[in-house]
């Protein structure tokens, strides 16, 4: 279930716009909180001699089989997040951070036999463990450690934006208005 | 690398920004269509407007030419008092059988000029409306059959396949032929018109008589708006419209030169009289505009040679082609004159001419058929009846020359050879041989061979004749020739050993031979020697013929 905070986006701009620094001490704050939950996310991910060898780059592959191949380092590099808003879908809604995984390779390894199960020659050799709800949030690496996370993070981030909400109306209250009158940022 | 959208996404928050900007600009663009669906509309509906006003003064123009070309028909045959009758006849025929009237009006006129009688035509038409919906023809077509036919000239009707033949069309009557038509085409304008087709097009022609009506109120809008008293009165307006346009321009074009030469600085001080005078010429110039220009060879001084000379070229010519006129039409009136005197010269010379009047003598005599037409034939010739001339020879030809050369000519053909003929001695060569083979066959003629001639017996011979008869098989010498393939017909014993004894004694001493003891008699089966000939002969595969049923 997403959590919807309403007026978020709204202070977060007044940030960028009067008070640069909260921002990004806003910012770094969340980034604090999903950190750690990226790396459990990249732990999941196989080393390459875990990973099914047929899959791993081959010395001479040509074709378009040259470039599809597992790297665990490549996969790794690939789980990241974010803790700037990102764009309003086509629905209208935009989330203030999430944890993404990037590479085609990660991907795979994070969706494989989540529709049609975990049958055939490929999906059982991959390992790990698809966890978490529903189809569309199941998965073996971000999916999985957030599944693990049982809320945790969510719940540290929308912490951190009320702690940032905190801290202004803090400001606001201590300074009498002084935080509105930075300077428009760039 | 390749971005995935692979995301656990965190804290979502609904933006409306966005999607009230999508709105709006849905709406703003769904106000802008409105507004250019109206512009549009108007301007098209203003061209569409204006197209139609067009296309219904245009309708109407048409419309009223064939009135005027009707009215001036039916004026010119002297019968104006039945204008009346023919407006009404037209409109209720239009509106009953669903043909625009500028359709039905030359129709109707092609008729009316032919019969000359309203009645006839008015019958006429309605009976050409019938066969045109009938035969698929269009109306202006059967129209013009009908008149046609009515002045005797019935081709035209044969493709409307009445079920008569040429011959029948020509000797029927006008009254017969319209009877038939009437019969074979009746209904057929009801039937059309109850059919889609037929309704669509009382429609259309419902819209063509409003385009008409409207073009007609346009056309008459624009007079009275004009103020004028009838077409006349507004080409006059139109006319005096032009002229004051044109003296506009004229003004305009004269102020602005009055303007140049007012602010023109070189003309401050060249004072009132200079202004005149270059404003005389200027008008003067302008007047003149488009007059014919000053040519040397042609004008008041020289007396317009040019123009002179070519009214005199052209007064020669006309004297020369009434000249030459006059020359062909007595030319004309020469050779007619001379025709007629050789033909009365011709005439009064047949009237000494002995061998006509011979031939003429003849003729009164008793003869016989043949010996007229030969008469006939020479006087004909003689007068230079080309047409008689040829038909008596015919006659003749067929009577009698022609039969009798034709007679002869096949009594002179040779006999046609006979592609059989060698077979005859052919055939006849198989029969001998075939009489030949079966009398061998059946009569198995008996040969005696005479032993005279044989060699004297070896002893070889006697021992093989001595031999064991149990070991050849055979008892007689009858067995013996059968064992070695032929036929004896005589039952002959062998020798016996007695026999054997003395002969050989004799032949030794030489007082004897074997023929004096043997006598062979050989009995030849002919059917067989045939049969191994005709095999011998024979080459190639068997035929087996079967016979089926009985």
């Amino acid at each position: 279930m997403p959590t919807e905070v309403t007026g978020a986006l709204e202070l977060r701009k007044a940030l960028k716009e009067y008070a640069p620094s909260l921002a990004k001490e806003s910012q770094k704050e969340i980034s604090g909180v999903l950190r750690p939950i990226t790396a459990k996310a990249r732990g999941f991910l196989p080393s390459n001699e875990e990973a099914p060898s047929g899959w791993l780059k081959r010395e001479g592959a040509k074709g378009r089989w040259a470039n599809r191949y597992y790297d665990a380092s490549i996969a790794r590099r690939g789980v990241t997040f974010s803790a700037s808003p990102s764009k309003a879908n086509n629905k209208g809604f935009r989330s203030l951070a999430a944890i993404y995984n990037k590479s085609a390779a990660g991907a795979i390894y994070e969706t494989a036999g989540r529709k049609s199960g975990v049958t055939g020659n490929f999906t059982p050799r991959l390992g790990g463990q698809l966890a978490g709800q529903g189809q569309k949030k199941t998965g073996r690496g971000i999916f999985r450690a957030w599944s693990e996370d049982q809320g945790r993070t969510n719940a540290a981030v929308i912490r951190a934006i009320e702690h940032t909400n905190e801290k202004v109306a803090a400001l606001a209250k201590l300074g009498g208005g002084r935080l509105f009158r930075a300077v428009k940022a760039d | 690398m390749a971005q995935t959208d692979l995301a656990v996404r965190i804290a979502t928050i609904f933006d409306e920004a966005g999607i009230k900007k999508a709105d709006k600009a849905v709406n703003k663009l769904e106000k802008s269509a409105v507004k250019l669906g109206k512009s549009l509309g108007l301007a098209l509906g203003t061209v569409a407007l204006a197209a139609y006003g067009k296309k219904a003064v245009k309708a109407f123009t048409e419309d009223q030419k064939a009135i005027i070309k009707l009215n001036n028909a039916v004026k010119n045959l002297g019968l104006s008092f039945s204008q009346a009758n023919i407006d009404d006849f037209i409109s209720k025929l239009e509106k009953s059988s669903a043909i625009a009237d500028d359709i039905l009006r030359p129709a109707f006129q092609s008729l009316l000029t032919t019969t000359g009688s309203v009645t006839e035509a008015q019958k006429l038409l309605t009976t050409a409306i019938e066969a045109s919906r009938g035969s698929g023809y269009d109306l202006a077509t059967v129209s013009a059959d009908l008149a046609k036919a009515y002045v005797g000239n019935t081709r035209g009707l044969q493709k409307y396949y009445l079920g008569l033949s040429k011959a029948q069309l020509a000797s029927m009557s006008f009254e017969e032929i319209q009877a038939k038509i009437n019969k074979t085409f009746q209904g057929a304008n009801k039937a059309y018109l109850d059919t889609a087709a037929g309704k669509m097009e009382a429609l259309s022609l419902a819209t063509g008589n409003f385009t008409e009506t409207v073009g007609g109120a346009l056309i008459n809008s624009i007079i009275t708006l004009s103020g004028s008293n009838g077409i006349e009165g507004l080409i006059e307006k139109i006319d005096s419209a032009a002229q004051a346009m044109v003296g506009f321009f004229e003004q305009t074009e004269r102020t602005g030169f009055i303007l140049r030469y007012t602010f023109n600085p070189k003309n401050i001080f060249k004072g009132s009289e200079e202004f005149q005078k270059q404003l005389q010429a200027f008008t003067l110039a302008q007047q003149m505009r488009g007059a014919k220009a000053y040519d040397p060879a042609n004008n008041a001084l020289t007396g317009y040679k040019v123009d002179q000379k070519a009214a005199a070229d052209a007064k020669k010519a006309a004297a020369l082609q009434a000249k030459l006129l006059k020359d062909s039409l007595n030319n004309q009136k020469k050779l007619s004159a001379e025709q007629k005197k050789q033909a009365a010269l011709k005439k009064a010379g047949t009237l000494f001419d002995v061998e006509q009047a011979g031939i003429l003598a003849a003729l009164n005599g008793k003869i016989s058929d043949e010996e007229r037409k030969r008469l006939e034939l020479q006087l004909a010739l003689l007068t230079g009846n080309a047409d008689k001339a040829k038909a008596l020879t015919y006659e003749l030809a067929t009577a009698q020359g022609l039969g009798k050369d034709l007679a002869a000519y096949l009594a002179s053909l040779p006999d046609a050879k006979n592609p059989f003929e060698s077979w005859a001695a052919y055939l006849d060569m198989i029969e001998q041989q075939v009489l030949k083979i079966a009398t061998q066959a059946g009569t198995s003629s008996a040969k005696t061979v005479s032993t005279a001639s044989l060699p004297p017996i070896s002893q070889a011979d006697v021992n093989r004749i001595l031999a064991p008869t149990s070991d050849r098989g055979v008892s007689t010498s009858r067995d013996y020739f059968e064992s070695i393939g032929m036929k004896a017909s005589n039952v002959v014993p062998l020798p016996t050993s007695s026999d054997i004894g003395r002969l050989a004694q004799n032949m030794s001493s030489g007082s004897s031979t074997i023929g004096d003891y043997l006598n062979v008699t050989l009995q030849i089966d002919g059917k067989t020697i045939a049969s191994a000939l005709q095999d011998q002969s024979l080459s190639g595969n068997n035929t087996t013929i079967s016979r089926t049923g009985s």
